[in-house]
Parts: structure tokens; sequence; C-alpha cells
């Protein structure tokens, strides 16, 4: 039997057809899907939050769409388990695998109606979020200006430049020489690796706490492909250390760095939800302009330490889509996490039974989300093991921690942007971020577990 | 359609399956070292106890299996083969189907996947649901199906492909006396156009109505083979079938008997066996028109199935 694509394309059709029904069945995907449609709708009418429409936006947005987005992962996950263990158990697997059909289309095809499901189920809760949002925004009686704020911070898509003058990897370098020489480090109580980390995060730490008289300077960089005349913010995530102080009281200047002019001093006031935002002036915001932006904690009777958000204190915001578009790329990014994660599941069920395979995978997913904090902990108890001359760490760390690390960069590309919290933030999750999400996760992730996967099944006994 | 071929549908030399625990140690050793030749387009019975290795061989077969040692031969090519498995249809002694979808949409899937286009699944769909005496129920359930119904959706799954090798893993396993006959018909049907059935069955009567060779099977070794008639003849004995006589002319009959032979021959009336007899029953009430909710009695074999 020569192989065609067409007939590999008709089976692989017939098996997702029929993982899309025995999914769309199973009562754990109904419940979750009620679940879904409670959470998605009856959150925001029940949280009040913190009585502004912006804060209504963010709650629709981060807690019932990031819920309901959750809650579709963990039942399309589970579903996926089952979807080749419960074959296996239940025996269908033995009239599919004895028809002319290689395991890598039978991986394929229940794949594909994993995914084709779950793109149903999120288009209804991407579809359902925006009428409910947009029926709210546009009931009568809503104040003109709080809708004004929210079309203009958070319903819009919006490019995040981040500060380029991040030197906080040399001075980790040069503060772990300077404890070295002074004795203070000894690599055999604690690794190289873990030390600078520990310090970077310090310095990140200190480096976002201002004191009194203290200042601060960040470079930000406009693109060159900057759309032309689109609107650029500078937004300042900033709180105070003192509840008397305002966290507002220093002076803030702007200074075009190709054409060094008198730097222009402004002032930030509309300060909100721990933010500040400035509408930079059109000469500013040219394609290819780098500012700097300096801050001065001025002393007075007013003032008091502030601190900055460590990862985004100071950023540049170019306005460059809208909401529904961002909401749909949003959703897009979600589908491919949820991809993997059926991919995931099925691998899973591939190798063992369906509540072995859903408590492997979902331990595993736990443990990518969370080892940050298990290696973070590990390390502040080595460094108190340490200082008391103990033994800096156990065998079973030692062994777990390559592992937790392994896996938490393995699943980087697939955790380290949330789509949802960009999406309430008013940050742009641009075509090219789901494409490569589409790319890394559905294409070279899913695959290996599907080539995986394929591989176990043809190894494996189906009798 | 099969190939005519001189060749053995399936070849087993030196066959072992042992089962192992999850550490690797031998459990079992279900299959002993079977040889078999299954000739093509002929009804092949294995038959045995149960625990006898026959299910195992039949899963070593059809690649859901592998062999511990040994070489087995489906079609010419190893079972593990995607290829050979576009000629061959299986039933299992259990109903694998998926409860929830329909007759009609469960031929329609597996069908699917020997790639057939449309209008051959729907012309084969509905001449297999004929055959087997589910057309009316071919938009229900299989899950609502008695075990007799699923037995014969189960057969016309492992003929939508027109297979040139059938096995049939107790066919006639839950199905009334006309389910049976109609089952046996359809494995002549099969084998006098060249498709080769093998089939395993507890009923040694099914076994002996149908199948050309028999193999039998215990404790996974081969303990006898050959054909039917090679192994069920009683040497040295015939039987002689002759109109009712009149007392005197048995009488006569018998004295010449021992005269001229020296033989006491032993007399008694044929009687029709049981099988028959409820078919006859069947068919005269068959006659009479009336709804009905499981199968039916139709007594065809599918025109893809006939054409040779």
């Amino acid at each position: 039997m020569p192989y065609r694509f067409a007939h590999s394309a008709a089976r692989i059709d017939a098996i997702a057809a029929l993982a899309f029904r025995a999914a769309a069945r199973s009562r754990l995907l109904l419940c979750m899907a009620a679940l879904l449609l409670l959470v998605t709708f009856g959150l925001p009418l029940v949280i009040v939050g913190d009585g502004t429409l912006t804060g209504w936006v963010h709650v629709l947005l981060d807690y019932a769409l990031g819920l309901s987005a959750l809650a579709l992962s963990i039942a399309m996950l589970w579903t996926s388990c089952a979807g080749v263990s419960r074959d296996i158990e239940q025996g269908h697997i033995r009239l599919v695998a004895v028809r002319p059909v290689y395991r890598l289309e039978l991986w394929l095809g229940k794949w594909l109606g994993l995914l084709a499901l779950s793109a149903i189920l999120l288009t209804i809760t991407g579809v359902g979020t925006y009428a409910l949002l947009q029926w709210h925004l546009h009931r009568p009686g809503t104040d003109q200006d709080e809708l004004h704020a929210v079309n203009a911070q958070v319903l819009l898509g919006q490019r995040r430049v981040l500060p380029g003058n991040d030197t906080i990897a040399e001075d980790a370098e040069q503060r772990l020489s300077e404890l070295a020489a002074q004795g203070r480090w000894h690599a055999e109580t604690i690794s190289r690796f873990k030390a600078l980390e520990f310090i970077a995060r310090q310095l990140r730490a200190e480096w976002a706490c201002v004191e009194p008289g203290a200042t601060r300077t960040w470079s930000l960089a406009i693109p060159n492909d900057m759309p032309p005349a689109a609107p650029v913010t500078l937004r300042v995530r900033i709180s105070s250390l003192s509840g008397e102080s305002s966290p507002l009281s220093g002076r803030w200047t702007l200074t075009r760095m190709a054409t060094p002019d008198q730097p222009w001093p402004f002032l930030l006031t509309n300060y909100s939800h721990g933010m500040a935002r400035l509408t930079v002036p059109p000469e500013y915001a040219s394609p290819g302009q780098t500012l700097r932006v300096d801050y001065i904690n001025t002393p007075g009777p007013q003032s008091g330490a502030v601190i900055f958000d460590i990862d985004h204190g100071v950023e540049l915001l170019i306005t460059e889509g809208g909401f529904a578009g961002n909401l749909m790329r949003s959703l897009v990014v979600v589908w491919c996490r949820i991809g993997l994660l059926c991919a995931f599941g099925l691998a899973a069920g591939t190798c063992f039974s369906f509540p072995v395979a859903a408590f492997v995978s979902s331990s595993v997913v736990l443990l990518s989300l969370t080892g940050h904090y298990f290696i973070t902990s590990d390390w502040i108890g080595a460094e108190l093991r340490a200082s008391q001359g103990a033994s800096a760490a156990s065998i079973m760390q030692q062994w777990s921690e390559p592992v937790i690390r392994a896996l938490e960069r393995i699943a980087a590309p697939a955790i380290s942007q949330s789509p949802i919290a960009m999406l309430s933030d008013g940050i742009l999750v641009s075509w090219s971020q789901a494409s490569t999400s589409a790319a890394l996760l559905l294409g070279i992730y899913a695959g290996v577990l599907a080539l995986l996967s394929a591989w176990i099944l043809h190894r494996r006994e189906l009798g | 359609m099969p190939e005519p071929t001189e060749s053995a549908a399936v070849e087993i030399r030196g066959l072992v399956k042992v089962f192992r625990d999850f550490w690797r140690r031998p459990t079992v050793r279900a299959v002993n070292g079977i040889d078999l030749t299954i000739p093509r387009g002929k009804v092949f019975g294995l038959l045995g106890p149960n625990g006898s290795g026959k299910s195992t061989t039949i899963k070593i077969l059809l690649g859901l299996l592998f062999p511990s040692a040994g070489d087995v031969r489906v079609l010419g090519e190893s079972p593990r083969a995607v290829a050979v498995k576009q000629r061959i249809g299986y039933l299992p002694e259990d109903s694998h189907l998926y409860r929830y979808l329909p007759a009609r949409e469960t031929l329609d899937f597996y069908a699917r996947l020997f790639a057939l286009d449309r209008a051959t699944r729907r012309a084969r769909i509905d001449q297999s649901l004929e055959m087997v005496g589910l057309a009316h129920a071919a938009n229900r359930p299989v899950g609502e199906f008695s075990k007799g119904m699923a037995r014969r959706i189960g057969l016309a799954q492992a003929l939508i492909n027109d297979p040139q090798l059938v096995i049939l893993d107790e066919p006639t396993a839950g199905l009334d006396p006309i389910g049976c006959r109609q089952v046996k018909d359809i494995m002549l049907a099969l084998a006098a156009r060249g498709t080769t059935v093998l089939l395993t069955s507890h009923l040694l009567a099914d076994v002996e109505d149908v199948c050309d060779r028999l193999a039998i099977l215990y404790n996974g070794k081969v303990r006898a083979q050959g054909t039917v008639q090679e192994l069920l003849t009683v040497p040295d004995t015939i039987s002689l079938s002759i109109p009712e006589l009149s007392p005197d002319a048995m009488r006569d009959l018998l004295a010449l008997l021992r005269e001229r032979l020296g033989i006491e021959p032993r007399v008694d009336h044929p009687s029709m066996d049981l099988e028959r007899f409820f078919l006859d029953v069947i068919t005269k009430a068959a006659d009479q028109p009336a709804s009905l909710s499981g199968a039916a009695h139709t007594g065809r074999v599918a025109e893809f199935l006939r054409r040779s």
C-alpha cells in the first residue's frame, strides 16, 4: 500500500471527528463548560471591584476570562488524558489499531479533535466576554469620563517598550567578586549560578527602591517600525513606602538622546491603580528616537522612599491596535497553550492509565508553573543552613533542582507572558507573538510529543 | 476483491508468546511453539478450551500483541505492517464499538479508516446493514443494542473493507439460531469467492458446519489439525440411508446382510438436527409480516461481498 497523503488525511479526519465527539460527550468537559459560562457571565456580576469602570473591566478580563481559560485548560488536559488511555482500557483502540492507521495518524486525529473542541469553547468564551463588555460599557448612565479612560488605557493594544539600560547582570558579577574577595562566598556552599541569581534579585529590589534624594535613569528606544503618528504614552508603576507621602512628589525629566537638548520637565498627576501616565509629545515620539527618563526623589516634607515595579517600573506604550483584535490574538495564544496541554495529556494517556495520566500531567504542569518558588525557597533555606554551618542542600534537593529548572526552562515559552494579563493591561498581543506561540507550542513542542507518543504506541502492545 | 494466489494466507512457525509482569518476569506462556498454515480461500477453525491460546494467537496475527519468539506472516507480510491491515477484517470476541455512535456512523467511521470514498462507503454501509439485518436500526446507538445485534454490527464492520482475510473471534456467540445460520452462510459465501476466514468458536457444531480445516489448541500447543473430514471420519464404518421399508422387507434385508457379508448392521431413524428444525419454524413464521425491534432475517449477503 503506497503512502498517500489524501488517505492519511481522511483517516486523521475520521479520528479527529470521533475524538471531538467523545470529548464533547465527556461529563468532565460538560461540567467544566458549565463552570466556564458561570465564571464568564456570573463573576463580573458578583464581584464589586473598586467601583470604577476600569476596575470592573479588570475583573472581567483578569478574573472572569482568566479563570475561564484556566478552567478550560484543566478540563482539556484531563479530557486529553482520557483520549488514548480510555480507548486502550475499553478496547476501542483494538478495532482502530487493526486498521491501516499509522500510530502518528491516530495520535494526530485525537489531538486535532481536541484542538477543534477547545477552539469552539474559547470562541464562545471570547464572544461572550466581548458582548458582556460592550453591553456593560454602553449601558445608559455610564460615566463618559470613565468610559474614555477605559478606552484610552485598557481597551486597546499598545506595544510595550522597556528600558534597555539594564546592567543588573554585570553588577551582580561585580558584587559576587567583591563577596568572594571578602571571603563571604564559597562555591561549595552555594553554587555560582545560584549566588548570581540571588544577588541579581537583590539588586533589582534595591534599584526599584528610591530613597529621598536619590535618582534613577531609564533609556527607552522607540522602534523604527512604529506606526506613523501613533500615540505614545509613558507609564510609570510606582508606590510610596509611607502612606502619608505622595508617590508622585519627585521631579521627572524627558530628554531626546539623538538631539541632546534641554531636558523637558514634566509632572505626573493622574495616578490611579498604582500607575501614572504621561502622553509623550509628538516631537519626542518619533520612530528610532531614544528617550532618557530621569527621576529625582526630591527630599522634602511630603516625600518619602518610593518603590518602582521591578519588571515594569517605567515603560513606553505605543498604541498599535484595538481591543477586539487584541482579544482575538490573546485567545489564539491561550488556544496554543491549551493545544500544548492537550498534546501533553494525550502523551501521558499513551503511557499511563487515565487516573495516573491525569495525576502525572497535572503534577508536571503544576511543577512547571511553581518550580521557581520551590527553588527560591530552597535557596533561602540553603543560605540559612550555610550560615549555621550545616550542609547547603540535601542530595534530594541537589537532584530535584536541575529537574525543576529544566522543566521551568522548557515550559518558559509557554508560560512566560500571560496573554490575558497583557490584554487587561492594554498591552498588544501581536500577530507575531501569536504565530510564534503557534509555531513553537503547536508545531515544535506538540510535534515532539506527537512523535514520542507515536513511538510509544508503536512499541506498546494493545491487545 | 481478494486476489487469487496459491500462497498461504497465514503462516506461523514456532510461535511463542510469554506474558511478563511489570518487572519483566515471565508469568504465563500463553502460546508455546505453534506451527500453523492457513491456506487462502478456506474457512479455518481454531478450537480449544478457555486459556488454550486462541485469542493470543489471533491478537498476534493482528499485530496487537508481539510474539516472544517465532515467525508470523499474514498475507505474506509482517502482521505489524500497516499495509497488510488494508486487507484484513476483524471481529473481536467482545464488542469494542463506541457505544454512543449509531450503527450507520459506526460503520462509516471504520470505513473512513480505509479511506473509502463517500459513495463506496454509503453503498457498502447500506448493503452491510441489510446483510446483518440491522437496516431498521441504522440510526440507533450501538450502546442500545442487544448482544446479538452488537455481534451483527461487529460483523458488518469487520467486512466493510471487503477483506482478503477475515478473523472472527467467537462470531456466533450471543446470536440466535437464525443469526448463527446467517453468519455461517456469510462465511461460506466469503470462502466461495476466495476470502480466507479464520474463526474461533466454542460451538463445535458451528465449526463443523463451515470449516474446511481446523486446529485444536490446548495449553498453547496445537494438539490436532487437518481437514474436518480427516479429523472426524470414523474409520471402517459407513452409513447408508434408504426410504422407509415394510417390516418384512427390512427383515429380509438384514438377513441378507448377515448371510452375505457376515456383519450385524445397526438400524435407526435419521432425525433432523434441531437447528434445521428451528430454522424451518422461523422461516414459516417470518412469512407473516410484523414489526420488530431486533435483527431481521434477510438471508442476503451484501452485494459487494458477492462480486467475484
